[in-house]
């Protein structure tokens, strides 16, 4: 029995999953804000932001893609026992996207909705180096405006991959569409939705 | 140690519908002394049960019910599953953890012969004192053809 593949997901299934909930609302409100994730433990090359982030929001319901190196045995094993998630190979059907920062899907595949359902676009998960709200150095350094923001935002991004940037300030799809872009960091979590207006200092 | 599936299905079949303290008296002492790891605790839902028209028909939703399921590691790494009709954590819990030990050559004849055979024993009884209360109010009607011939 390769029994060994199952690890605990949430210690209280309730109210950790309100919590993870509930830090991902106030990052999706207010982009940039650096929030606490660590209900869980890592899963093998998922952070525990990551892992914490997918068990709170799969559900039997979600169409998962999983980027090379997280599409091994112990993740594919966890993820399908403690959410149920459906898996694909098909980045265009995908409701969440999975991946590290330098293994990202080609962006103009993903699932955008449509203007009458745009909340049915495809929501990015990547998992970055590290994430501050002061300038790293040797980091990206994006300057944050929009809603959620009261004048503007700073926010590092350690191994921010050139694509994602390119699409970040360019900005190609056509408002409402547009992907939303969760980043997640070791035990922390931030977010740039699809109405943040990104600069790179 | 070589479980064939049927095994498996048949002592967890047993668990799910022994009489909670029935299960609870026979099992204590084995599992007192056990480590177990939690990887679902004890969790209560609802499942849609689907039937078949007459059996063979097209398939259709007869109705939802509760279950609580639960899922252990024990200390030798095999995994415990229970799923359990109703609401009722400590049986699930208690399923899952005789489920993993089962499958643990050091336990098993032991676990076969102190819980799960006293178990089954117990299940037929009262099935067959229900078959027999319910035979004996069987009737008989003469003039009408009640469809078995």
């Amino acid at each position: 029995m390769n029994s060994i593949a199952l690890q605990v997901g949430f210690r209280d299934s309730v109210t950790n999953a309100q919590q993870v909930f509930r830090s991902l609302l106030t990052v999706m409100s207010e982009p940039g804000v650096i929030e606490t994730l660590d209900q869980t433990e890592a899963l093998d090359t998922l952070s525990p932001a990551a892992f914490s982030t997918c068990l709170a929001l799969l559900d039997s319901t979600t169409r998962l893609w999983l980027a090379e190196r997280f599409a091994i045995d112990s993740v594919i094993r966890n993820l399908s026992f403690h959410s149920g998630c459906r898996l694909t190979g098909n980045a265009n059907e995908a409701d969440f996207v999975l991946c590290p920062a330098d293994q990202l899907p080609p962006l103009e595949l993903l699932k955008l909705g449509s203007a009458e359902y745009p909340d049915r676009g495809c929501t990015l998960l990547v998992q970055v180096g590290q994430l501050s709200d002061r300038a790293l150095p040797g980091a990206d350094v994006l300057r944050l405006q929009g809603p959620g923001i009261a004048d503007q935002r700073i926010l590092s991004v350690e191994s921010l991959p050139a694509e994602l940037i390119r699409y970040l300030t360019e900005r190609p799809d056509p408002f409402p569409l547009g992907l939303d872009i969760v980043l997640l960091a070791g035990g922390s979590v931030t977010a740039i939705p699809r109405t943040t207006i990104v600069e790179v200092n | 140690m070589n479980i064939s599936t049927e095994q498996r299905q048949h002592w967890i079949a047993v668990l799910a519908k022994a009489p909670t303290e029935a299960l609870r008296t026979l099992s204590d002492s084995v599992v007192s002394d056990m480590q177990f790891e939690v990887i679902r605790e004890p969790e209560i839902g609802l499942m849609q049960v689907r039937a078949r028209m007459g059996g063979t028909g097209d398939a259709f939703n007869m109705g939802d019910m509760t279950v609580t399921r639960c899922v252990v590691r024990s200390h030798n790494d095999t995994l415990g599953f229970s799923y359990i009709a109703g609401r009722n954590k400590p049986h699930a819990l208690r399923a899952a953890q005789l489920d993993a030990m089962l499958q643990l050559s050091d336990f098993h004849q032991r676990l076969t012969d102190t819980v799960i055979e006293p178990l089954k024993q117990q299940l037929i009884n009262t099935r067959q004192v229900k078959q027999q209360a319910i035979a004996a109010t069987k009737v008989d009607f003469f003039t009408l053809v009640r469809g078995e011939d």
